[in-house]
């Protein structure tokens, strides 16, 4: 498999120093390279505070298992022993490597709540995975401030538990005792609107319910770096404004918010920097309103139409 | 400001720098070896509860629920008695009281076995929880054997029990068992260690492990005397005897059972079997910190 989807990154200091994914394809516009010395000069993209998020050149790459490989021929005109050897290579030591996040660089701060968007695919998801420290990248590196909490659809708890057990669980995770649990249990459950249904097991919550109860854990203990992975999408109208408070709490608190959502309102409401990512690359980092105006008309900054 | 439309990148160098300079801490490195033990201890709270739940919720989804951790393995004696107490009575050669002798083999056994087979999965199995909540992942391998200690306590009274009711009496050396059952834990969460990072690598390894805890089985001597078999084999005989679950099984019908008997041997024995399992499990999964999670 090795090699149909990987293009060779060098890691050579000097072809990245001035190299950024998108500016890289065009030459863009010119201003490139003025940071001074230090690399201060990049964070002034409206960070009203000290660095929390440093993201330098990830690559994520992880194995899939089962499936046709990637790339495989897939055309009619296939030899017998060609589609023979096909089909049992579906079966049989078949392992993809997908290359999701392709060198993605850029610095958080203090009070940002930024949106990342881009299309289904794009690797948003699996770049947070990897910014919370959750899911292994195979080059560069992360530098992250304190502790962060990732909300995403799928991050289950345990659903044959209760919802008061995986409160319990969940907290205790996230490095509080069982005291500090125990006395946040109420505002937990109150928090997530959850009512009786904290006694039974979450196989029995509508998903609505689940996304609730687990946006209202990974808050319990307010994070330095708060990532959302459209969790807020599944809730009410209520629990949304709720949940926007909880952001606005983390940001007060000097923290970052993370937001990806396709959700062009939300975003605009909730954040004031955007990144786009396409294919895994970073496409473009500004305003939220800038970024979402060239996303929704598919003009990628030194990408002269994108293709679909 | 900046020009908003293009993504600009640090070099790596000035990055780093950033990072250091604003004290923030580099992801996915593996830390060393005395912070992961302490970043370990500080989830304690977290690997017990994990524990109970896991325990708690596999008998969940039942009418009966829980009171399955008692009856499992009471029907398992229950068919060992109609196999071996009547159907199979000469495999009971040599032993006085052989339902007693059977009942704690296999229970330990089944122990060992599940354990096991459940720590090669510990990371495969969690792997929402891997990738929903950051903690140290050597957590998961530790907390699973937990869960199959917490399981076998209800196997354990009742072969308490049914010793009893078979007319042995307490003696001291019953309190034995606590550090046969300790030793046994240990040498199982270091093959658990092993195993989860084998298996987290290569999946297909996943599928093995039954099949050598099965081999283990018959010939551990579960279900017959190994020491009287072993005899006629030599040097084979001599490695069955002294291998470690053969080792454990003696320790625990020694504690309980007049007719067995435990050499200082087998003592010495079940610690380095543990311990050296047990450390050396421990630094293999740790080195592999920053890999786990990756599929």
């Amino acid at each position: 498999m090795a090699g149909t989807d990987d293009i060779d990154f060098s890691l050579d200091e000097a072809a990245f120093a001035d190299a950024p994914p998108a500016s890289g394809r065009t030459g863009a516009s010119g201003q490139a390279g003025t940071s001074g010395p230090g690399g201060t000069g990049p964070d002034g993209i409206g960070g009203p505070g000290a660095p929390t998020l440093v993201v330098d050149h990830v690559h994520v790459r992880y194995r899939v298992f089962g499936g046709r490989k990637l790339g495989a021929s897939t055309g009619y005109k296939r030899s017998l022993y060609r589609r023979l050897f096909d089909r049992a290579s579906g079966a049989v030591g078949s392992v993809s490597e997908v290359h999701a996040v392709r060198g993605v660089s850029f610095v958080a701060h203090q009070g940002e709540s930024i949106a990342i968007v881009g299309r289904n695919g794009a690797g948003k998801s699996t770049l947070l995975r990897a910014m919370a420290g959750l899911m292994p990248y195979s080059e560069g590196a992360v530098y992250a401030s304190g502790q962060c909490a990732l909300l995403g659809v799928n991050a289950a708890l345990l659903t044959a538990l209760t919802g008061e057990r995986n409160i319990m669980l969940g907290g205790l995770a996230l490095g509080l005792t069982r005291a500090e649990v125990r006395q946040r249990l109420d505002s937990i459950v109150q928090f997530a609107g959850i009512g009786e249904f904290a006694r039974l097991p979450m196989n029995a919550y509508s998903s609505g319910m689940a996304s609730r109860l687990r946006f209202a854990i990974s808050t319990s203990k307010v994070p330095d770096i708060l990532m959302i992975d459209e969790a807020l999408s599944t809730g009410d109208a209520e629990f949304q404004r709720r949940s926007r408070d909880k952001i606005l709490e983390v940001k007060e608190q000097a923290g970052t918010v993370f937001l990806v959502s396709h959700s062009a309102k939300a975003v605009e409401a909730m954040c004031q920097r955007a990144l786009w990512l396409d294919k895994g690359e970073l496409v473009m980092d500004g305003p939220t309103g800038a970024v979402l105006e060239a996303y929704k008309e598919g003009r990628a900054p030194g990408r002269e139409g994108n293709d679909d | 400001m900046d020009s908003p439309s293009r993504p600009q990148a640090l070099t790596s160098a000035d990055a780093a720098a950033l990072a250091s300079r604003h004290g923030l801490r580099k992801l996915g490195a593996r830390p060393r070896l005395g912070q992961y033990s302490a970043s370990i201890w500080r989830r304690r709270d977290f690997t017990w509860e994990l524990a109970r739940s896991d325990a708690y919720g596999k008998n969940q989804g039942s009418y009966l629920g829980q009171l399955w951790g008692v009856l499992k393995p009471l029907l398992q004696v229950g068919v060992f008695y109609v196999v071996f107490g009547i159907i199979i009575t000469e495999a009971s050669r040599g032993v006085e009281d052989f339902l007693s002798y059977l009942v704690i083999g296999t229970f330990l056994f089944e122990f060992i076995a599940s354990g096991l087979n459940n720590g090669g999965r510990a990371i495969a199995s969690k792997v929402k929880l891997v990738r929903a909540l950051e903690f140290p992942r050597a957590v998961l391998p530790i907390s699973v054997t937990l869960t199959e200690m917490i399981m076998m306590w209800p196997a354990l009274a009742i072969m308490v029990v049914i010793v009893l009711v078979k007319g042995h009496t307490p003696t001291w050396s019953w309190l034995t068992l606590i550090p046969a059952v300790a030793l046994v834990y240990l040498f199982v969460l270091g093959c658990g260690f092993f195993l989860a990072r084998v298996v987290s690598a290569t999946p297909d390894l996943g599928n093995l492990v039954p099949i050598l805890t099965q081999l283990a089985r018959y010939v551990a001597g579960v279900f017959f005397p190994l020491e009287l078999l072993a005899a006629g084999f030599g040097l084979l005989g001599q490695i069955a005897i002294y291998e470690p679950f053969a080792v454990y099984l003696r320790l625990a019908r020694s504690a309980i059972l007049a007719e067995v008997t435990a050499s200082p041997l087998d003592w010495w024995l079940g610690v380095g079997y543990a311990l050296t399992a047990a450390a050396a499990g421990y630094v293999f999964f740790w080195r592999a910190e920053a890999r786990y999670g990756r599929d």
